[in-house]
Protein backbone atom coordinates (compact mmCIF):
# COMPACT_ATOMS: atom_id res chain seq x y z
CA UNK A 1 0.00 0.00 0.00
CA UNK A 2 1.56 2.96 -0.95
CA UNK A 3 0.72 7.18 -0.05
CA UNK A 4 -2.85 8.01 -1.39
CA UNK A 5 -2.88 11.49 -2.35
CA UNK A 6 -0.39 13.96 -0.55
CA UNK A 7 -1.78 12.68 3.04
CA UNK A 8 1.22 12.34 5.90
CA UNK A 9 1.20 9.09 7.31
CA UNK A 10 1.99 9.28 11.06
CA UNK A 11 2.62 5.95 12.66
CA UNK A 12 1.62 5.61 16.28
CA UNK A 13 2.99 2.69 18.41
CA UNK A 14 1.72 2.00 21.87
CA UNK A 15 0.04 -0.72 23.96
CA UNK A 16 -2.25 1.46 25.61
CA UNK A 17 -5.53 1.59 23.77
CA UNK A 18 -6.89 5.14 24.87
CA UNK A 19 -3.10 6.53 23.74
CA UNK A 20 -4.04 5.15 20.29
CA UNK A 21 -6.87 6.20 20.27
CA UNK A 22 -6.22 9.86 20.80
CA UNK A 23 -3.49 10.29 18.16
CA UNK A 24 -6.03 8.78 15.65
CA UNK A 25 -9.22 11.37 16.95
CA UNK A 26 -6.88 14.23 16.84
CA UNK A 27 -4.57 13.68 14.02
CA UNK A 28 -6.84 11.98 11.45
CA UNK A 29 -9.28 15.29 12.11
CA UNK A 30 -6.36 17.73 11.63
CA UNK A 31 -6.43 15.82 8.22
CA UNK A 32 -3.43 13.55 8.38
CA UNK A 33 -3.26 9.87 7.61
CA UNK A 34 -2.91 7.40 10.87
CA UNK A 35 -2.24 3.85 11.18
CA UNK A 36 -2.03 2.76 14.95
CA UNK A 37 -0.59 -0.65 16.48
CA UNK A 38 -0.11 -2.22 19.79
CA UNK A 39 3.46 -3.43 19.41
CA UNK A 40 7.27 -3.02 17.79
CA UNK A 41 6.51 -6.59 15.79
CA UNK A 42 3.22 -5.02 13.94
CA UNK A 43 4.61 -1.15 13.55
CA UNK A 44 8.01 -3.12 11.60
CA UNK A 45 5.23 -4.88 9.63
CA UNK A 46 3.80 -1.53 8.55
CA UNK A 47 6.87 0.31 7.74
CA UNK A 48 7.72 -2.40 5.37
CA UNK A 49 4.39 -1.54 3.54
CA UNK A 50 4.08 2.71 4.05
CA UNK A 51 6.10 5.46 3.76
CA UNK A 52 5.78 7.28 7.25
CA UNK A 53 7.03 11.17 7.92
CA UNK A 54 6.38 10.45 11.43
CA UNK A 55 6.23 7.54 13.77
CA UNK A 56 5.48 8.39 17.64
CA UNK A 57 6.83 5.55 19.77
CA UNK A 58 6.17 4.42 23.45
CA UNK A 59 9.32 3.25 24.86
CA UNK A 60 8.13 0.58 27.19
CA UNK A 61 5.70 -2.11 25.65
CA UNK A 62 5.78 -5.67 25.53
CA UNK A 63 7.66 -7.78 23.34
CA UNK A 64 9.90 -5.05 21.60
CA UNK A 65 10.47 -1.78 23.57
CA UNK A 66 10.66 1.51 21.99
CA UNK A 67 14.65 1.70 21.20
CA UNK A 68 14.50 -1.87 19.27
CA UNK A 69 11.07 -0.68 17.65
CA UNK A 70 13.38 2.59 16.21
CA UNK A 71 16.37 0.87 15.48
CA UNK A 72 14.81 -1.74 13.27
CA UNK A 73 12.30 0.90 11.73
CA UNK A 74 15.54 3.17 10.71
CA UNK A 75 17.49 0.22 9.80
CA UNK A 76 14.67 -0.07 6.88
CA UNK A 77 13.16 3.31 6.38
CA UNK A 78 15.80 5.45 7.77
CA UNK A 79 14.37 8.90 6.50
CA UNK A 80 11.77 8.02 8.65
CA UNK A 81 11.55 10.86 11.82
CA UNK A 82 11.17 9.35 15.07
CA UNK A 83 9.36 10.46 18.10
CA UNK A 84 9.75 8.73 21.38
CA UNK A 85 7.36 8.72 24.13
CA UNK A 86 7.34 7.56 27.98
CA UNK A 87 5.56 8.04 31.38
CA UNK A 88 8.31 8.14 33.43
CA UNK A 89 11.91 9.45 33.22
CA UNK A 90 14.18 6.57 32.65
CA UNK A 91 17.06 5.10 30.55
CA UNK A 92 15.74 4.05 27.58
CA UNK A 93 15.11 7.80 26.69
CA UNK A 94 18.80 8.47 26.23
CA UNK A 95 19.31 5.59 24.36
CA UNK A 96 16.61 6.74 22.02
CA UNK A 97 17.62 9.76 21.55
CA UNK A 98 21.25 8.55 20.79
CA UNK A 99 19.89 6.10 18.47
CA UNK A 100 17.78 9.04 16.39
CA UNK A 101 14.97 9.97 17.74
CA UNK A 102 14.00 13.58 17.23
CA UNK A 103 12.39 14.58 20.41
CA UNK A 104 10.92 13.00 23.62
CA UNK A 105 7.44 13.67 24.59
CA UNK A 106 6.02 13.05 28.12
CA UNK A 107 3.09 11.44 29.35
CA UNK A 108 0.74 13.11 30.27
CA UNK A 109 1.58 15.47 27.15
CA UNK A 110 -0.87 18.48 25.69
CA UNK A 111 -2.33 18.11 22.90
CA UNK A 112 0.09 21.35 21.22
CA UNK A 113 2.83 19.01 21.64
CA UNK A 114 2.17 16.97 18.77
CA UNK A 115 0.28 19.21 16.29
CA UNK A 116 3.33 21.77 16.96
CA UNK A 117 5.46 18.41 15.77
CA UNK A 118 3.69 18.05 13.34
CA UNK A 119 3.21 21.11 11.48
CA UNK A 120 7.23 21.65 11.62
CA UNK A 121 6.98 18.45 9.37
CA UNK A 122 4.48 20.32 7.16
CA UNK A 123 6.79 23.61 7.40
CA UNK A 124 9.80 21.16 6.04
CA UNK A 125 8.07 19.67 3.41
CA UNK A 126 6.64 22.57 1.72
CA UNK A 127 10.18 24.08 2.54
CA UNK A 128 11.38 21.36 0.07
CA UNK B 1 57.37 -10.70 130.26
CA UNK B 2 56.19 -10.57 133.56
CA UNK B 3 55.20 -7.02 135.27
CA UNK B 4 57.90 -4.74 137.14
CA UNK B 5 57.14 -5.12 141.07
CA UNK B 6 59.09 -2.49 143.64
CA UNK B 7 59.00 -3.33 147.15
CA UNK B 8 59.88 -0.87 149.43
CA UNK B 9 60.54 -2.90 153.11
CA UNK B 10 63.46 -1.63 155.44
CA UNK B 11 62.95 -5.07 157.06
CA UNK B 12 66.04 -6.46 154.84
CA UNK B 13 65.62 -9.82 155.76
CA UNK B 14 61.84 -9.93 155.04
CA UNK B 15 62.32 -7.94 151.86
CA UNK B 16 64.54 -10.54 150.38
CA UNK B 17 61.95 -13.20 151.37
CA UNK B 18 59.30 -11.75 149.66
CA UNK B 19 61.80 -10.79 146.58
CA UNK B 20 62.50 -14.02 146.01
CA UNK B 21 59.51 -15.27 146.31
CA UNK B 22 58.48 -13.17 143.48
CA UNK B 23 61.62 -14.02 141.78
CA UNK B 24 60.58 -17.55 141.28
CA UNK B 25 56.80 -16.56 140.04
CA UNK B 26 58.93 -14.89 137.02
CA UNK B 27 58.43 -11.17 138.20
CA UNK B 28 61.16 -8.45 137.81
CA UNK B 29 61.70 -7.30 141.52
CA UNK B 30 63.27 -4.63 142.63
CA UNK B 31 63.70 -3.93 146.71
CA UNK B 32 64.12 -0.39 148.28
CA UNK B 33 64.63 0.09 152.14
CA UNK B 34 63.23 3.60 152.50
CA UNK B 35 60.73 6.09 150.51
CA UNK B 36 62.90 8.39 148.78
CA UNK B 37 64.85 5.76 147.00
CA UNK B 38 61.15 4.17 146.05
CA UNK B 39 60.80 7.69 144.52
CA UNK B 40 63.99 7.94 142.48
CA UNK B 41 63.85 4.42 141.27
CA UNK B 42 59.82 5.27 139.99
CA UNK B 43 60.85 8.20 138.56
CA UNK B 44 63.21 6.40 136.28
CA UNK B 45 61.22 3.20 135.77
CA UNK B 46 57.60 1.60 135.17
CA UNK B 47 56.75 -0.05 138.43
CA UNK B 48 52.98 -1.95 137.50
CA UNK B 49 52.92 -3.19 141.24
CA UNK B 50 54.46 -1.88 144.15
CA UNK B 51 54.82 -3.23 147.84
CA UNK B 52 55.11 -1.03 150.59
CA UNK B 53 55.56 -1.36 153.97
CA UNK B 54 53.37 1.33 156.00
CA UNK B 55 56.67 1.68 158.46
CA UNK B 56 59.36 3.18 156.61
CA UNK B 57 62.55 5.21 157.88
CA UNK B 58 63.74 9.10 157.27
CA UNK B 59 60.55 10.25 157.90
CA UNK B 60 58.50 9.32 155.07
CA UNK B 61 56.16 5.86 155.43
CA UNK B 62 54.80 3.67 152.76
CA UNK B 63 51.64 5.29 152.06
CA UNK B 64 53.31 9.05 151.37
CA UNK B 65 55.78 7.29 149.06
CA UNK B 66 53.35 5.75 147.03
CA UNK B 67 50.97 8.49 146.88
CA UNK B 68 54.07 10.30 145.57
CA UNK B 69 55.06 7.99 143.25
CA UNK B 70 51.49 7.63 141.71
CA UNK B 71 51.84 11.25 141.72
CA UNK B 72 54.31 10.94 138.98
CA UNK B 73 52.59 9.19 136.19
CA UNK B 74 49.00 10.02 137.64
CA UNK B 75 47.38 8.90 133.82
CA UNK B 76 48.85 5.24 134.44
CA UNK B 77 47.67 2.47 137.35
CA UNK B 78 49.50 1.27 139.71
CA UNK B 79 48.76 -1.80 141.60
CA UNK B 80 49.38 -1.12 145.35
CA UNK B 81 49.48 -3.60 148.31
CA UNK B 82 50.54 -2.10 151.72
CA UNK B 83 52.05 -4.40 154.51
CA UNK B 84 51.01 -3.53 158.08
CA UNK B 85 51.55 -4.30 161.67
CA UNK B 86 48.30 -3.94 163.67
CA UNK B 87 49.36 -0.74 165.86
CA UNK B 88 49.28 1.46 162.82
CA UNK B 89 45.34 2.95 163.17
CA UNK B 90 45.10 5.78 161.08
CA UNK B 91 46.92 3.53 157.91
CA UNK B 92 44.12 2.07 156.93
CA UNK B 93 42.02 4.80 156.51
CA UNK B 94 44.85 6.71 154.61
CA UNK B 95 45.33 4.12 152.42
CA UNK B 96 41.92 3.90 151.31
CA UNK B 97 42.20 7.28 150.42
CA UNK B 98 45.30 7.19 148.31
CA UNK B 99 43.83 4.31 146.64
CA UNK B 100 45.05 1.20 147.74
CA UNK B 101 44.51 -2.50 146.24
CA UNK B 102 45.36 -4.60 148.60
CA UNK B 103 46.51 -4.42 152.32
CA UNK B 104 48.14 -6.90 154.25
CA UNK B 105 48.38 -7.47 158.50
CA UNK B 106 52.14 -8.95 159.07
CA UNK B 107 52.52 -11.43 160.12
CA UNK B 108 51.40 -13.31 156.98
CA UNK B 109 52.00 -16.75 155.23
CA UNK B 110 53.58 -16.50 152.15
CA UNK B 111 50.37 -18.40 150.27
CA UNK B 112 48.25 -15.17 151.59
CA UNK B 113 50.83 -12.92 149.84
CA UNK B 114 51.35 -14.64 147.15
CA UNK B 115 47.77 -15.11 146.05
CA UNK B 116 47.12 -11.65 146.66
CA UNK B 117 49.79 -10.62 144.06
CA UNK B 118 48.50 -13.09 141.90
CA UNK B 119 45.13 -12.06 142.23
CA UNK B 120 46.09 -8.23 142.24
CA UNK B 121 47.97 -8.67 138.93
CA UNK B 122 45.74 -11.11 137.06
CA UNK B 123 43.07 -8.55 137.89
CA UNK B 124 45.18 -5.56 136.65
CA UNK B 125 46.22 -7.53 133.59
CA UNK B 126 42.11 -7.84 133.30
CA UNK B 127 41.86 -3.84 133.29
CA UNK B 128 44.89 -3.67 130.54
CA UNK B 129 42.97 -5.86 128.33
CA UNK B 130 39.54 -4.23 129.16
CA UNK B 131 41.48 -0.90 128.12
CA UNK B 132 43.04 -2.81 125.24
CA UNK B 133 40.10 -3.93 124.20
CA UNK B 134 37.83 -0.59 125.32
CA UNK B 135 40.63 1.22 122.87
CA UNK B 136 40.27 -1.25 119.83
CA UNK B 137 36.80 -0.93 119.91
CA UNK B 138 36.93 2.66 119.80
CA UNK B 139 39.35 2.81 117.19
CA UNK B 140 36.79 0.29 115.08
CA UNK B 141 34.06 2.16 115.79
CA UNK B 142 35.64 5.11 114.63
CA UNK B 143 36.61 3.25 111.31
CA UNK B 144 33.10 1.93 111.20
CA UNK B 145 31.58 5.87 111.59
CA UNK B 146 34.13 6.44 108.83
CA UNK B 147 33.08 3.78 106.29
CA UNK B 148 29.31 4.39 107.01
CA UNK B 149 30.05 7.81 106.44
CA UNK B 150 31.92 6.97 103.33
CA UNK B 151 28.76 4.35 102.56
CA UNK B 152 26.59 7.22 102.51
CA UNK B 153 28.80 9.47 100.51
CA UNK B 154 28.87 6.27 97.84
CA UNK B 155 25.47 5.81 98.32
CA UNK B 156 24.48 9.51 96.87
CA UNK B 157 26.83 9.49 94.22
CA UNK B 158 25.97 6.41 93.17
CA UNK B 159 22.32 8.01 93.18
CA UNK B 160 22.82 11.19 91.59
CA UNK B 161 25.17 8.83 88.74
CA UNK B 162 22.21 6.54 88.30
CA UNK B 163 19.55 10.14 88.07
CA UNK B 164 22.07 10.72 85.13
CA UNK B 165 22.10 7.86 83.45
CA UNK B 166 18.31 7.59 83.69
CA UNK B 167 18.01 11.02 81.92
CA UNK B 168 20.72 9.95 79.04
CA UNK B 169 18.98 6.54 78.70
CA UNK B 170 15.83 8.67 77.95
CA UNK B 171 17.41 10.61 76.02
CA UNK B 172 18.84 7.92 74.16
CA UNK B 173 15.84 6.01 73.95
CA UNK B 174 14.37 9.24 72.06
CA UNK B 175 16.79 9.58 70.11
CA UNK B 176 16.79 5.80 68.70
CA UNK B 177 13.06 6.71 68.48
CA UNK B 178 13.20 9.64 66.42
CA UNK B 179 16.08 7.65 64.07
CA UNK B 180 13.64 4.64 63.74
CA UNK B 181 10.88 6.92 62.43
CA UNK B 182 13.05 8.36 60.16
CA UNK B 183 14.09 5.05 59.04
CA UNK B 184 10.43 3.74 58.60
CA UNK B 185 9.83 7.22 56.52
CA UNK B 186 13.27 6.57 54.45
CA UNK B 187 11.77 3.00 54.30
CA UNK B 188 8.48 4.00 53.31
CA UNK B 189 9.73 6.96 50.92
CA UNK B 190 12.16 4.21 48.92
CA UNK B 191 9.10 1.75 48.28
CA UNK B 192 7.41 4.93 47.20
CA UNK B 193 10.21 5.71 45.28
CA UNK B 194 10.05 2.53 43.67
CA UNK B 195 6.32 2.71 43.72
CA UNK B 196 6.46 5.62 41.78
CA UNK B 197 7.85 4.82 38.43
CA UNK B 198 5.77 2.05 38.23
CA UNK B 199 2.41 4.04 39.56
CA UNK B 200 3.81 6.79 37.17
CA UNK B 201 3.71 4.51 34.36
CA UNK B 202 0.59 2.82 35.50
CA UNK B 203 -1.75 6.52 35.80
CA UNK B 204 0.57 8.43 33.49
CA UNK B 205 -1.15 6.98 30.73
CA UNK B 206 -4.94 6.90 31.60
CA UNK B 207 -3.66 10.68 32.34
CA UNK B 208 -2.86 11.37 29.51
CA UNK B 209 -5.65 10.25 27.33
CA UNK B 210 -7.93 12.38 30.09
CA UNK B 211 -5.80 15.71 29.10
CA UNK B 212 -5.31 14.53 25.17
CA UNK B 213 -8.99 14.14 24.96
CA UNK B 214 -10.35 17.18 27.15
CA UNK B 215 -8.19 19.69 25.03
CA UNK B 216 -9.16 18.58 21.86
CA UNK B 217 -13.13 18.35 22.84
CA UNK B 218 -12.43 22.29 24.16
CA UNK B 219 -10.57 22.67 20.73
CA UNK B 220 -13.26 21.13 19.02
CA UNK B 221 -16.31 23.37 20.64
CA UNK B 222 -14.35 26.79 20.75
CA UNK B 223 -14.49 26.57 16.93
CA UNK B 224 -17.02 28.72 15.41
CA UNK B 225 -18.23 26.43 13.05
CA UNK B 226 -19.49 23.81 15.46
CA UNK B 227 -21.67 21.66 14.00
CA UNK B 228 -23.51 18.46 15.24
CA UNK B 229 -21.94 16.01 14.64
CA UNK B 230 -19.16 17.11 16.66
CA UNK B 231 -20.85 17.18 19.44
CA UNK B 232 -21.65 13.47 19.22
CA UNK B 233 -17.92 13.44 18.89
CA UNK B 234 -17.48 14.93 21.60
CA UNK B 235 -19.81 12.79 23.49
CA UNK B 236 -17.83 9.43 22.68
CA UNK B 237 -14.64 11.14 23.85
CA UNK B 238 -15.94 11.98 27.11
CA UNK B 239 -17.16 9.02 27.26
CA UNK B 240 -12.87 7.91 27.13
CA UNK B 241 -12.29 10.19 29.65
CA UNK B 242 -14.59 8.47 32.49
CA UNK B 243 -13.17 5.57 31.35
CA UNK B 244 -9.62 6.27 32.04
CA UNK B 245 -10.67 8.33 35.20
CA UNK B 246 -12.30 5.10 36.56
CA UNK B 247 -9.16 3.44 35.59
CA UNK B 248 -7.07 5.79 37.48
CA UNK B 249 -9.53 5.31 40.53
CA UNK B 250 -8.80 1.66 40.53
CA UNK B 251 -5.08 1.91 40.26
CA UNK B 252 -5.04 4.34 43.26
CA UNK B 253 -6.92 1.99 45.65
CA UNK B 254 -4.95 -0.96 44.39
CA UNK B 255 -2.01 1.22 46.00
CA UNK B 256 -3.83 2.19 49.16
CA UNK B 257 -5.19 -1.51 49.49
CA UNK B 258 -0.91 -2.07 49.71
CA UNK B 259 -0.23 0.88 51.90
CA UNK B 260 -2.69 1.03 54.26
CA UNK B 261 -5.24 -1.21 55.89
CA UNK B 262 -8.92 -0.04 55.44
CA UNK B 263 -11.77 -1.34 57.26
CA UNK B 264 -13.15 -3.60 55.56
CA UNK B 265 -16.48 -5.01 56.54
CA UNK B 266 -16.76 -8.83 56.99
CA UNK B 267 -19.72 -10.63 55.83
CA UNK B 268 -20.45 -14.54 55.93
CA UNK B 269 -19.33 -15.51 52.37
CA UNK B 270 -20.44 -18.89 50.40
CA UNK B 271 -17.27 -19.56 49.11
CA UNK B 272 -18.69 -22.11 46.13
CA UNK B 273 -21.01 -19.53 44.85
CA UNK B 274 -18.44 -16.42 44.77
CA UNK B 275 -16.04 -18.50 42.90
CA UNK B 276 -18.59 -19.49 40.68
CA UNK B 277 -19.42 -15.03 40.00
CA UNK B 278 -15.75 -15.19 39.65
CA UNK B 279 -15.83 -17.72 37.02
CA UNK B 280 -18.40 -16.68 34.88
CA UNK B 281 -17.01 -13.33 34.19
CA UNK B 282 -13.78 -14.57 33.22
CA UNK B 283 -14.93 -18.36 31.76
CA UNK B 284 -15.27 -17.39 28.07
CA UNK B 285 -11.15 -15.43 28.15
CA UNK B 286 -10.52 -18.80 29.51
CA UNK B 287 -12.23 -21.17 27.14
CA UNK B 288 -10.66 -18.47 23.99
CA UNK B 289 -7.46 -19.34 25.30
CA UNK B 290 -8.04 -23.13 25.26
CA UNK B 291 -7.69 -23.58 29.24
CA UNK B 292 -9.94 -26.08 30.43
CA UNK B 293 -11.78 -25.00 33.53
CA UNK B 294 -12.59 -28.03 36.58
CA UNK B 295 -14.16 -27.44 39.65
CA UNK B 296 -14.31 -29.97 42.47
CA UNK B 297 -16.46 -28.47 45.82
CA UNK B 298 -16.67 -30.67 48.47
CA UNK B 299 -20.60 -30.93 49.76
CA UNK B 300 -22.10 -29.37 52.54
CA UNK B 301 -19.26 -26.42 52.36
CA UNK B 302 -19.28 -24.20 55.55
CA UNK B 303 -18.92 -20.25 55.03
CA UNK B 304 -16.11 -18.36 55.76
CA UNK B 305 -16.04 -14.61 57.31
CA UNK B 306 -14.86 -12.57 54.76
CA UNK B 307 -14.93 -9.53 52.27
CA UNK B 308 -16.91 -10.32 49.02
CA UNK B 309 -15.40 -7.66 46.43
CA UNK B 310 -11.94 -8.64 48.17
CA UNK B 311 -11.97 -11.93 47.70
CA UNK B 312 -12.99 -11.42 44.31
CA UNK B 313 -10.01 -10.04 43.47
CA UNK B 314 -8.24 -12.40 45.37
CA UNK B 315 -9.63 -15.15 43.20
CA UNK B 316 -9.34 -13.31 40.18
CA UNK B 317 -5.74 -12.54 40.55
CA UNK B 318 -4.78 -16.13 40.79
CA UNK B 319 -6.75 -17.38 37.76
CA UNK B 320 -5.65 -14.29 35.62
CA UNK B 321 -1.48 -15.44 36.75
CA UNK B 322 -3.09 -19.06 35.97
CA UNK B 323 -3.88 -17.74 32.76
CA UNK B 324 -0.70 -15.92 31.71
CA UNK B 325 0.81 -18.84 32.64
CA UNK B 326 -0.85 -21.20 30.18
CA UNK B 327 -0.32 -18.67 26.85
CA UNK B 328 -1.01 -21.72 24.19
CA UNK B 329 -3.80 -23.61 26.45
CA UNK B 330 -4.15 -26.25 29.53
CA UNK B 331 -5.55 -26.95 32.45
CA UNK B 332 -7.07 -25.25 35.48
CA UNK B 333 -8.46 -26.99 38.24
CA UNK B 334 -10.11 -25.23 40.97
CA UNK B 335 -11.18 -27.55 44.69
CA UNK B 336 -12.58 -26.13 47.41
CA UNK B 337 -12.67 -28.90 50.50
CA UNK B 338 -12.73 -28.32 54.70
CA UNK B 339 -9.81 -29.44 56.93
CA UNK B 340 -8.64 -29.38 60.31
CA UNK B 341 -5.70 -27.16 61.12
CA UNK B 342 -4.43 -26.21 64.79
CA UNK B 343 -7.48 -28.30 65.93
CA UNK B 344 -9.97 -25.93 63.95
CA UNK B 345 -11.86 -25.69 60.78
CA UNK B 346 -10.15 -24.29 57.83
CA UNK B 347 -11.79 -24.13 54.17
CA UNK B 348 -8.57 -25.17 51.44
CA UNK B 349 -8.94 -23.70 47.92
CA UNK B 350 -6.59 -24.78 45.72
CA UNK B 351 -5.97 -23.46 42.21
CA UNK B 352 -4.21 -25.43 39.79
CA UNK B 353 -2.85 -24.79 36.73
CA UNK B 354 -0.59 -26.68 33.99
CA UNK B 355 1.88 -24.06 33.30
CA UNK B 356 5.03 -22.96 32.70
CA UNK B 357 5.73 -23.20 36.53
CA UNK B 358 7.75 -21.14 38.84
CA UNK B 359 11.18 -21.48 39.73
CA UNK B 360 12.71 -22.19 43.17
CA UNK B 361 14.45 -19.01 44.06
CA UNK B 362 11.29 -17.14 42.84
CA UNK B 363 8.95 -19.10 44.52
CA UNK B 364 10.15 -17.89 47.95
CA UNK B 365 9.79 -14.31 46.22
CA UNK B 366 6.42 -14.52 44.89
CA UNK B 367 3.83 -12.80 47.20
CA UNK B 368 6.64 -9.88 47.62
CA UNK B 369 5.28 -6.57 46.15
CA UNK B 370 6.71 -5.57 42.83
CA UNK B 371 8.23 -8.64 42.60
CA UNK B 372 7.34 -9.59 38.91
CA UNK B 373 8.88 -11.52 35.94
CA UNK B 374 6.42 -10.07 33.18
CA UNK B 375 8.66 -8.20 30.67
CA UNK B 376 5.61 -6.09 29.79
CA UNK B 377 4.88 -2.74 32.08
CA UNK B 378 1.19 -3.59 32.29
CA UNK B 379 1.98 -5.82 35.47
CA UNK B 380 3.78 -4.10 38.38
CA UNK B 381 3.99 -6.88 40.43
CA UNK B 382 1.57 -6.26 43.12
CA UNK B 383 -1.71 -8.94 42.45
CA UNK B 384 -0.03 -11.69 44.80
CA UNK B 385 1.07 -9.39 47.47
CA UNK B 386 -1.74 -7.64 47.99
CA UNK B 387 -3.86 -10.96 47.86
CA UNK B 388 -1.46 -11.78 50.29
CA UNK B 389 -2.73 -8.87 52.52
CA UNK B 390 -5.78 -9.74 52.26
CA UNK B 391 -5.93 -13.49 52.92
CA UNK B 392 -3.35 -12.99 56.42
CA UNK B 393 -5.86 -10.26 57.36
CA UNK B 394 -8.88 -12.87 57.15
CA UNK B 395 -6.41 -14.89 59.38
CA UNK B 396 -5.51 -17.30 56.32
CA UNK B 397 -2.52 -17.87 54.58
CA UNK B 398 -1.58 -18.37 51.04
CA UNK B 399 1.35 -21.28 49.94
CA UNK B 400 2.33 -21.51 46.16
CA UNK B 401 3.96 -24.60 45.33
CA UNK B 402 5.09 -25.24 41.46
CA UNK B 403 7.18 -27.89 39.20
CA UNK B 404 8.83 -25.63 36.44
CA UNK B 405 7.94 -27.20 33.12
CA UNK B 406 4.63 -28.57 34.77
CA UNK B 407 2.21 -27.46 37.11
CA UNK B 408 1.64 -24.59 39.75
CA UNK B 409 -1.10 -24.51 42.46
CA UNK B 410 -2.05 -21.74 44.76
CA UNK B 411 -3.54 -22.51 48.05
CA UNK B 412 -5.37 -20.96 50.37
CA UNK B 413 -6.40 -21.94 53.69
CA UNK B 414 -9.34 -19.36 55.55
CA UNK B 415 -10.84 -20.53 58.96
CA UNK B 416 -14.49 -21.34 59.35
CA UNK B 417 -16.69 -18.49 60.71
CA UNK B 418 -17.10 -20.00 63.69
CA UNK B 419 -21.14 -18.66 64.10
Amino acid sequence: MKNKSKKICVLVVDDEDVMRNLFTDLLTERGYEVIAVKNGLEAVEKVKEINFAIAFIDVHMPLMNGVETLMTIKKIKPQTRIVMMDSFPNALIEEARREGAITCIHKPFEINEVTDIMEEIVEQKERI
Amino acid sequence: MKEQILIIEDDEAFRKTLTNLLKKEGYSVTGVSDGFQAIELAKKSLFELIIADVRLPKGMDGIEAVSIIKGIRPEIKVIVIIITGYTDENAPVRALRMGVDDYLYKPFKMEVFLHSVERNIKMYRLEEEKKEHLEMLEKMNEELNVAQHELIQSKKELEDYSKRLEQKVEERTKQLKETQSQLVQSAKMSTIGQLGSAVAHELNNPIGGILGYAQFILQKLSKPDVVPKDFKTCKQYIAYIEEEAKRCKSIVENLLSFSRKPLIALESVDIKQLIENTLSIIRHQLELQNIKLTTNYEPKLPSISGNVNQLQQVFTNIIINAQHAMPKGGKLNIRVSTKMKDGKKHLQISFKDTGCGIPKKNLEKVFEPFFTTKEDWQSIGLGLSITYQIIKELKGIITAQSKVGKETTFTITLPVSSS
